[in-house]
């Protein structure tokens, strides 16, 4: 079964509710979102 | 030194980036199969549900049709799970291009990086000539890895559209059994006479109105699939040229720019 790390604890996605992992995955969009812009920004002020 | 701090900055956070990414494409699969099964569940509890208050309707007996239903159900299922695996090879060969668009873009930002650095160490060589050449490199990292940004925005709507069809075309295909039942609440004299007309209609009835039709609409899918399967195959190839077609439309941009 696959499982991630989220927060320290180890999570099992097929028991989760559909909406639970929804909402794992809009938590998880903004966390890319971020690290995006900053590495962007990264990219931005060494150009 | 403060050029060491940003070149490990990039680096953790594009490590940070990969993690997230490799959890949200784990987290999108258990979505998608999620909704599979919730779809797969759904149609078979409502063909069940169905022929159980037909049966009730018609004043018969479950046991009697338990083979002739059993075998439909099952037709039923395969002709579903057909539907539902074209889906699920469609979810994954966008997963997959997905994957590959933010490999690749990693790929881009890290050869954006070393063209910094070895434009940073030449600088004072004063080598004109060197100094334009990862001018131009540093741009063109850039570009690709901007092009990428669009590459990956699309991979990942498509998998929102992939669940979406397949609902629809579940939806379109197997219709909700549920829906067709007519069930009216009737009087102690309006139930009496339902008993007579079962006791010598019943039988007939319940195979003229629910095994024949269930047994036509079973035919009519079979016909059906095949075409429902060469769209979806042929909706895969489509994807898959048009993104491998993006990607290679990067890369001679890319190559122009250096």
């Amino acid at each position: 079964m696959e499982s991630i790390i989220l927060d320290g604890k180890m999570i099992k996605l097929g028991s989760l509710p559909k909406e639970k992992l929804k909402q794992i995955l809009s938590k998880l969009n903004d966390e890319e979102i971020e690290v995006k812009e900053e590495i962007s920004e990264i990219l931005e002020e060494q150009t | 030194m403060e050029e060491r701090k940003s070149n490990t900055l990039l680096m953790d956070k594009l490590m940070e980036l990969n993690e997230v990414e490799i959890k949200k494409s784990k987290v999108l699969a258990a979505i998608f199969q999620k909704t599979m099964d919730e779809i797969q569940t759904k149609k078979i509890q409502s063909l069940d549900a169905n022929f159980e208050e037909q049966a009730k309707f018609y004043d018969q007996a479950l046991e009697d049709y338990e083979e002739t239903y059993q075998e439909m159900k099952g037709k039923y299922e395969e002709q579903l799970s057909q539907i539902l695996e074209q889906y699920q090879t469609l979810f994954m060969n966008i997963y997959l291009e997905l994957q590959e668009a933010e490999c690749n873009q990693k790929i881009a930002i890290t050869n954006w990086k070393k063209s910094c650095d070895i434009k940073q160490e030449i600088l004072d060589k004063a080598n004109l000539k060197m100094i334009e050449e990862y001018t131009r490199k540093i741009e063109a990292c850039l570009q690709k890895k901007r092009n990428y940004d669009v590459i990956i925005e699309e991979c990942e709507n498509e998998l929102e559209k992939c669940a979406i069809q397949m609902e629809k075309k579940v939806n379109s295909l197997f219709q909700d059994k549920s829906s067709q039942v007519f069930l009216t609440e009737i009087g102690l004299f309006g139930k009496i006479m339902n008993k007579i007309k079962n006791f010598f209609t019943g039988e007939s009835k319940f195979k003229a109105y629910v095994i024949e039709p269930m047994k036509v609409e079973l035919e009519m899918l079979e016909t059906k699939l095949p075409d429902v399967e060469e769209s979806m195959e042929r909706e895969i190839v489509l994807f898959v040229a048009k993104i491998k077609q993006a990607k290679a439309e990067t890369n001679q941009v890319f190559e122009q720019m250096i």
